[in-house]
């Protein structure tokens, strides 16, 4: 009995610990890997190949969006789990972060467009570029 | 006799509405900022302290509620995220409004469900013994789930009232350097963000209608399930599905050689919006796809059938005097170019009658 409730211990506190989002993953650069859905993944269109999003420690970010430049300011929201991106030309957004590491970030963005899709990034540190 | 009236309201009262308490938890989140301030006290300046009626998986209609009361419970999320100490500013909160609200909307080609918290909140500080408006932001937190994930967004409405105070805090902390100098100034204005923002989810429409149709070629019957938010700004995108039924009239049929023509089509839109005229009253436009079978029997009796694809439009009206449960009705003026048999192009009426709930 005793082992039984230790190990539903350690398992709620493993998958707390999994859903933590540590603000310091993300200052890196984040480049468009692949997206999923339900069924399989997909790779990334030829316009959106060079996709990538950096998000630096003052709270600004530069980016490219289906082969456009943006950039602005972001917040992460630990509570809600999303990132939002001001750009300074257009209209916020919202990325909810599914999952986060140092080395992959799973998000999806929160427009109509884009709701069914997983969007998966992959980082190489600043340094190492 | 009174008082046993008086206990049969209260189960009444009882029963038609639970109460809930939301216990806040505290998750830690990072100040996006250097500066260090912490919240000294909230105060709570809704008329109702309630959350909202919302509707569990079960159907069951509860009030909620945030254990604590709302001042204790978000001083103390906040204190977990900002401590203070002896170099940390104290900043006073008036929370305006904070509410649960659910409705839905269309997404793409379906139908979803729409949590959202709402929040309004003004910041002050304290200069010469005197607090200072500084800052107010109100704040839409909104997530969508599918109309299956009803338990989901229930047990998440919790962590949307935590996703919107920190939302608020990071944009108080982030535009902390325009408000801070001119505290003290006399001609200042509070900086106020979203302040002509949306608060309220638009309330969503469930009408099944059917509808009597009648064409230079054609009469016929069909069947509508039509869902939208009503809106009193721009254009609101409904979600259709329609069925129809169709009959060539006697004549046209026996002009093109047939006994009967009868045809049965579904209409995909490309384009649909209503308009809000009135309360109540919206003009709609449509833009569809009419695809379907037409079968046909000749004069000889002999029976084939054709595969009839076009395009049509629509312009009309909609009355839903009674927004909660009622009748529905409305007429429409249609025009179709279409690959059946008997016609290329058709124009007509149809008469909507049916209910909203």
């Amino acid at each position: 009995m005793k082992s039984t409730i230790l190990l539903l211990l350690s398992l709620v506190s493993l998958s707390s610990y999994a859903q933590k989002i540590n603000q310091e993953d993300l200052y890196t650069s984040w480049y468009l890997d692949k997206y999923s859905d339900e069924a399989q993944y997909y790779l990334p269109p030829k316009k959106e190949a060079e996709d990538y999003m950096v998000f630096n420690e003052d709270m600004t970010y530069t980016a490219v969006f289906e082969g456009q430049k943006s950039n602005g300011t972001w917040l992460l929201n630990t509570n809600g789990k999303y990132i939002e991106l001001r750009p300074v030309k257009g209209e916020k957004e919202k990325l909810y972060i599914h999952f986060l590491s140092g080395k992959s970030m799973v998000v999806t963005y929160d427009t109509d467009e884009y709701h069914v899709w997983e969007v998966h990034y992959v980082s190489f540190k600043k340094e190492s570029k | 006799m009174k008082p046993l009236i008086v206990i049969i309201k209260f189960f009444l009262t009882v029963s038609v509405c639970a109460q809930e308490r939301i216990s806040l938890r505290t998750i830690p989140f990072i100040p996006q900022s250097n500066e260090r301030v912490y919240v000294e006290s909230v105060i709570d300046k809704r008329n109702a302290k309630s959350l909202g009626i919302q509707e569990k998986v079960n159907g069951e209609k509860t009030e909620l509620f945030l254990k604590a009361g709302a001042e204790r419970a978000i001083v103390r999320f906040y204190r977990r995220s900002l401590k203070k100490d002896s170099l940390s500013e104290p900043v006073y909160i008036e929370l305006k409004a904070l509410n649960i609200q659910e409705s839905k909307r269309r997404l793409n080609d379906g139908i979803v469900k729409v949590a959202r918290v709402h929040v309004e909140m003004s910041f002050f500080q304290m200069e010469d013994g005197i607090q200072n408006e500084v800052y107010s932001i109100k704040h839409n937190e909104d997530e969508v789930f599918s109309l299956y994930e009803k338990a989901e967004l229930y047990a998440t409405h919790e962590k949307r009232i935590r996703a919107a105070l920190e939302y608020c805090m990071h944009r108080f902390l982030m535009n902390y350097d325009r408000v801070k100098p001119v505290v003290s100034g006399a001609d200042f204005i509070p900086l106020r963000e979203n302040e002509k923002m949306d608060v309220k989810l638009g309330q969503w429409f469930s009408l099944v209608t059917v509808k009597g149709l009648g064409s230079r070629y054609f009469q016929g019957y069909g069947i509508s399930y039509t869902g939208f938010v009503d809106s009193k700004k721009g254009l609101i995108k409904p979600y259709e599905t329609s069925f129809e039924v169709t009959w060539a009239r006697k004549d046209v049929a026996e002009e093109n050689g047939y006994e009967e023509v009868n045809s049965f089509v579904f209409r995909p839109e490309l384009y649909f919006f209503y308009k809000r005229l009135f309360k109540g009253v919206y003009a709609s436009m449509s833009a569809n796809v009419p695809i379907g079978l037409e079968l046909l029997e000749d004069l000889s009796g002999a029976n084939s059938s054709n595969f009839v694809i076009g395009i049509g439009a629509s312009q009309g009206l909609r009355f839903i005097p009674w927004q909660k449960k009622g009748v529905v009705f409305g007429a429409d003026f249609f025009q179709q170019f279409e690959t059946s048999e008997v016609y290329r192009f058709d124009l007509g009426v149809e008469f909507v009658l049916g209910i909203n709930f």
